[in-house]
């Protein structure tokens, strides 16, 4: 909706990057964003609004957006209605896109905002929103049925917003500051849910 | 089991996971069910919250597709009347006429790139129908704007600042002297004071006055004391007390959070270079530079360097697509909606 292209300078400062290639690739994003590249012209061709650029977007980051999500809301059939929604979202909002290098963080970011925004859905609808009380114990879990460390099983069954806080800050990178910020909870209340959280997943882990 | 041996089997899970079917087809077809090939469908089981502003986004989109072909029309009329519950039926509203409301009364202005609900105790005046340009000049009073027009095209003249919409909604409150404020709802809006221009996004207010232009925007839900502290730090830097600039920059600096760089950055293009360091070491502490950023280069305020990592920041740590689409409110008549958040910015006169 945005388009800045022919904006005036602010404080005359010229619009238009000038920096180098190693800048423009280090604009990925500060968290785990994602090993796969995605080509300059691709994002310019889906700025275009051609599909077959977004569909090789889903090809290379179709699964990281999926594990994003199926992390965050532990459960398949709305993980991919997030996927799903995330890339309408992308396919909406590419064209505003200015920092090309920053596609994949960028679209990391959609993808965990919308995993994000689904679970405070869930969270509403199914009345789970109550705040957890952080002294809570987790639900039990269930020893692996082998050797083999299911981590992922694990971290579906903690409650959402300590699942939530552990694949932020362990598994996507994040910092409390901004796990606070898009949780809409103190810094100390992310670090009580990570420790909570590691806590459960270890003790899970030694059984 | 350590904290870090879990730690090394969490950072060893795989990136990515294959979801058991292709959802390649859905997505397309998604996408597909808009004609103009522009949707922001949700999928079936994704929640409809924002189903009203989603649509108001598909038609700016597609209001923007039939400008860029050319399918505009040659005029823009615009018509006033009475807003009650919805547009009403109105006279046409003339370039130069001027339209007054009292204390009990609103008006709907209503154009084909949107409609302008003029506020009880306001008076605006249309200056431009042009199709690619549209301009209202506003004395005084409040306005709720929303535009499905492409950027730059509807404007707001006030005596102190012009409001570029750049899609989609916004409020904008103005009282006799020229101060004011602005609260995006949707979308951008672009405040222009003596040839600058300040970006405000969605979620975001940015308040203004006549002589000195906007303050840095701010998010609506920014904590009290760094809103504060913001309006602090440049009233200290006009009045060249720099006890008071180190004072509010401290407070700026332990409060921010990674939102917040927007008013940071705005903030830092007029502190002087000894606190441009600082303000670059606060985007660093909260995780908005990319890696690899120079620094230096913000600290030595290299016009490019600045504009590229303000670029950036709009589309990482500044875009909040919860807000980006709107409010829930957005099936609400326009008379109804509130302001986003109590949180105000400081007015600059005071």
């Amino acid at each position: 909706m945005r388009d800045k292209t022919e904006a005036a300078p602010v404080s005359g400062i010229p619009v238009g990057p000038d920096l180098g290639d190693h800048d423009r690739e280090a604009a990925a994003g500060s968290s785990r964003s994602a090993t796969a590249v995605i080509d300059r012209a691709v994002v310019v061709a889906l700025q275009q609004k051609d599909r077959a650029a977004l569909k090789h977007v889903y090809q290379e980051l179709g699964g990281r957006f999926y594990a994003i999500c199926f992390r965050i809301l532990a459960d398949r059939h709305l993980a991919e209605d997030a996927v799903q929604a995330t890339f309408i979202r992308i396919w909406n909002k590419a064209p505003t896109l200015r920092s090309l290098d920053a596609f994949v963080g960028w679209a990391c970011r959609i993808a965990t905002n919308t995993a994000l925004q689904s679970l405070r859905k869930l969270q509403r609808r199914d009345a789970l929103s109550r705040e957890v009380a952080e002294s809570e114990p987790e639900p039990a879990l269930e020893a692996p049925h082998d050797r083999r460390i299911d981590l992922d099983q694990a971290i579906a069954r903690l409650t959402p917003r300590r699942r939530a806080v552990l694949v932020l800050y362990d598994v996507e990178g994040y910092q409390h500051r901004e796990i606070s910020e898009m949780l809409g909870i103190s810094e100390g209340t992310s670090k009580a849910h990570l420790f909570h959280a590691r806590a459960a997943l270890k003790q899970y882990l030694e059984r | 089991m350590k904290d870090q041996e879990l730690e090394h089997h969490l950072r060893a899970l795989p990136e990515a996971i294959q979801p058991d079917r292709d959802l390649w087809p859905d997505i397309e077809k998604a996408i597909a069910s808009d004609t103009s090939g522009r949707t922001t469908a949700e999928p079936a089981r994704v929640y409809f919250l924002r189903a009203a502003a989603a649509a108001a986004v598909v038609v700016c989109v597609a209001l923007a597709a039939a400008w860029l072909f050319g399918q505009r029309t040659a005029t823009t009329r615009w018509s006033v009347g009475p807003y009650t519950t919805g547009p009403a039926d109105g006279r046409s509203f003339v370039v130069g006429e001027r339209v007054q409301t009292d204390a009990s009364t609103r008006l709907l202005a209503t154009t084909d790139i949107g409609e302008v609900l003029v506020e009880p105790n306001t008076t605006i005046e249309l200056r431009e129908a042009n199709d690619d340009r549209q301009v209202l000049s506003m004395q005084h009073g409040q306005i709720y704007a929303r535009i499905v027009a492409p950027p730059r095209v509807f404007v707001v003249e006030t005596p102190s600042v012009t409001a570029i919409d750049l899609g989609c909604e916004y409020r904008l409150d103005l009282d006799s002297t020229g101060t004011g404020i602005l609260d995006v709802v949707s979308g951008w809006v672009a405040l222009e004071h003596s040839g600058r221009e300040w970006f405000v996004p969605a979620g975001a207010s940015a308040a203004f006055d006549g002589d000195r232009g906007p303050a840095a925007p701010v998010f609506s839900d920014a904590e009290p004391g760094f809103t504060q502290a913001a309006s602090r730090y440049r009233e200290a830097l006009i009045v060249n007390d720099a006890d008071a600039a180190t004072s509010a920059l401290e407070q700026l600096l332990r409060s921010a959070r990674s939102f917040d760089s927007l008013t940071l950055w705005y903030l830092a293009i007029d502190a002087p270079a000894s606190h441009r360091s600082r303000f670059a070491d606060a985007f660093d502490a909260t995780g908005v530079l990319p890696e690899g950023f120079d620094k230096s280069r913000f600290v030595e305020e290299q016009p490019a360097a600045m504009d590229w990592l303000r670029l950036h920041l709009e589309e990482t740590a500044w875009f909040r697509p919860d807000l980006f689409f709107g409010q829930d409110e957005s099936t609400l008549p326009l008379n109804k909606r509130k302001r986003i958040k109590p949180a105000r910015p400081g007015r600059i006169s005071e």
